[in-house]
């Protein structure tokens, strides 16, 4: 009972926001259910506020704001170089990929990123393409769907005392409701929702060391020049604020890339301008998302470093062996119910606008490029299909976040890299090249996919000197090379040239 | 905290006026499902 009523706060913040993502998606429940491109696009009609929050959010994770703020526990304030990174990929994403894909996809009333592949390039490898990039989505992504489920089942466990199990079920459960429920509509509008809620989070999190050490100027003082140790024990001195002096900049880079990256590969952020609604939005939404993204990024990156200025040595040197605990270290010395209630309701919706976005991309994944594909089948079909395949999918994830294989957060790391080197040469070749082939785009997938296995698994850590080499840096490079000469060498299987005139 | 470090809180402040300059500066365009080039 007085556990009950000292975190009254916490379950009543977390009940209302559990209550307002189900109300969307019951709300939109009806109009989802008119059609394919309803229930996957949300026909196209979304303001582009609705969808810069939904990019955000859904890019921005549970692993950036309990993994990514704890990692500059032990890489100082230099981590923020990462958030540089990602913002310029998000940039990058909006400028060259955004206003293009939305106008192509449009044309080619494609609905998802496989059928993209599929429609536009129009060879003989085209459907080979769609049904390789479908299932590359199905199997990278339960690894990332199952480790945001962990980390949000862990937060409960931690703060409220719910079973492991019993909380990753809550999260998918109700994340895998209002999904099925709205689809594109009840994903983009509770992103919204989450997006607005994780920038408030950001701006609240940052405030928390500069509160308790009493100002901006104490706690610069305290972290300049401190007495903790670093993960291989030797003294930090005043390297917590010292340019890449506990972390190579080579491995801020990989993370940097890697992570960023995912923006202008994953179908999870790519399929997000399918849905904006006219020019007027999509020019808001190019201003905006950067925005979004850079002040939260600004907030999260170096959170972890200024805890420092909260810790003891004793808490430090275990801290730094824990760093994924360094937020919530953070939110219990703060001792603020109505802080730690609101931190985290957002954490949660940090966690659910990723999964809830990975959802629907799976679910289409599986019947619309897949089933559909092998054998098709009537409109009226897909959208049921494409609901049961969600829930299916969410009881898989269910089991690999209860039973979680070793590693999970690398899994989590290497199926970006996947994406990246697999993707991206197909999306902006498709987009830009009217000279791309099929073909080039088939082969640099499956390039770019073996190459990142290589490297991360036969490479990277058994030759001395390339450890921080990230995977996604040579096999981005070969599979953007491989597209390039693949699509000069067989010219002869370009699409028609009425084809590419109705697209470019 | 030294210039290098302090490089990268200006650095995303810098990308984001940037990108707010040049997409002001854009044509942008969006058709519907229907519609022809």
């Amino acid at each position: 009972m007085d556990a009950l009523s000292e975190r009254w706060p916490i379950l009543l913040a977390i009940a209302v926001y559990l209550a307002v993502c189900l109300a969307i998606g019951w709300y939109f429940q009806k109009r989802a259910s008119r059609g394919v491109s309803d229930y996957y696009v949300a026909k196209r009609q979304i303001p582009g506020w609705v969808i810069s929050l939904a990019f955000f959010s859904t890019f921005a994770s549970t692993n950036t704001y309990i993994g990514q703020a704890g990692q500059a526990f032990a890489a100082g304030l230099s981590w923020a170089w990462v958030g540089v990174f990602w913002t310029l990929f998000c940039m990058i994403s909006w400028l060259l990929l955004g206003p293009r894909l939305r106008d192509q996809t449009a044309g080619l009333k494609s609905v998802t990123i496989p059928d993209y592949f599929d429609f536009r390039y129009k060879s003989p490898l085209s459907k080979a393409t769609r049904i390789l990039s479908a299932f590359t989505i199905l199997f990278a992504t339960i690894w990332y769907m199952a480790g945001i489920a962990k980390g949000c089942a862990h937060l409960l466990e931690s703060v409220l005392g719910t079973p492991y199990a019993w909380g990753a079920l809550a999260i998918i459960g109700f994340t895998c409701l209002y999904t099925v429920m709205g689809g594109m509509y009840s994903v983009l509008w509770t992103d919204a929702v989450q997006g607005v809620m994780m920038l408030a989070v950001a701006l609240v999190m940052v405030a928390i060391p500069f509160m308790y050490a009493g100002g901006i100027s104490e706690l610069m003082a305290r972290i300049s020049d401190v007495s903790h140790v670093t993960a291989a024990g030797a003294p930090m001195g005043d390297g917590l604020v010292t340019f890449c002096s506990m972390v190579s900049f080579t491995y801020i880079l990989g993370i940097g890339l890697s992570v960023g990256m995912k923006q202008i590969s994953e179908p999870r952020c790519l399929v997000r301008f399918y849905s904006v609604d006219n020019a007027k939005g999509m020019r808001f939404a190019m201003i905006w998302t950067p925005i979004f993204l850079g002040v939260s990024l600004l907030c999260v990156m170096g959170l972890g470093a200024l805890v420092h200025g909260m810790t003891s040595e004793q808490e430090a040197a275990y801290l730094i062996q824990h760093t994924d605990e360094v937020v919530g270290f953070m939110l219990a010395k703060f001792d603020n119910t109505a802080v730690s209630a609101i931190c985290i309701t957002g954490l949660f919706a940090a966690g659910m606008s990723s999964l809830a976005s990975v959802m629907l991309i799976v679910g289409t994944a599986a019947v619309g490029d897949i089933w559909n594909v092998w054998k098709p089948m009537p409109a009226s079909k897909i959208v049921v299909r494409t609901k049961a395949a969600i829930v299916v999918y969410s009881g898989i994830v269910f089991l690999a976040a209860v039973f979680p294989p070793a590693g999970i957060v690398e899994l989590t790391s290497f199926s970006g890299a996947v994406f990246a080197a697999g993707f991206f040469p197909a999306v902006f070749g498709g987009l830009y090249l009217r000279w791309g082939t099929g073909h080039g785009a088939f082969y640099s997938m499956l390039i770019g996919m073996a190459a990142t296995i290589v490297w991360r698994f036969g490479i990277r850590f058994r030759v001395p000197g390339l450890r921080d080499v990230h995977e996604i840096i040579p096999a981005f490079c070969l599979s953007l090379l491989a597209y390039l000469v693949i699509s000069k060498l067989t010219a002869r299987h370009r699409p028609p040239e009425e084809h590419l005139d109705r697209i470019f | 905290m030294d210039l290098l470090t302090s490089a990268a809180y200006i650095a995303i402040v810098v990308l984001i006026v940037v990108n707010t300059w040049v997409v002001r500066h854009m044509k942008i365009t969006v058709r519907d499902e229907d519609e022809d080039h």
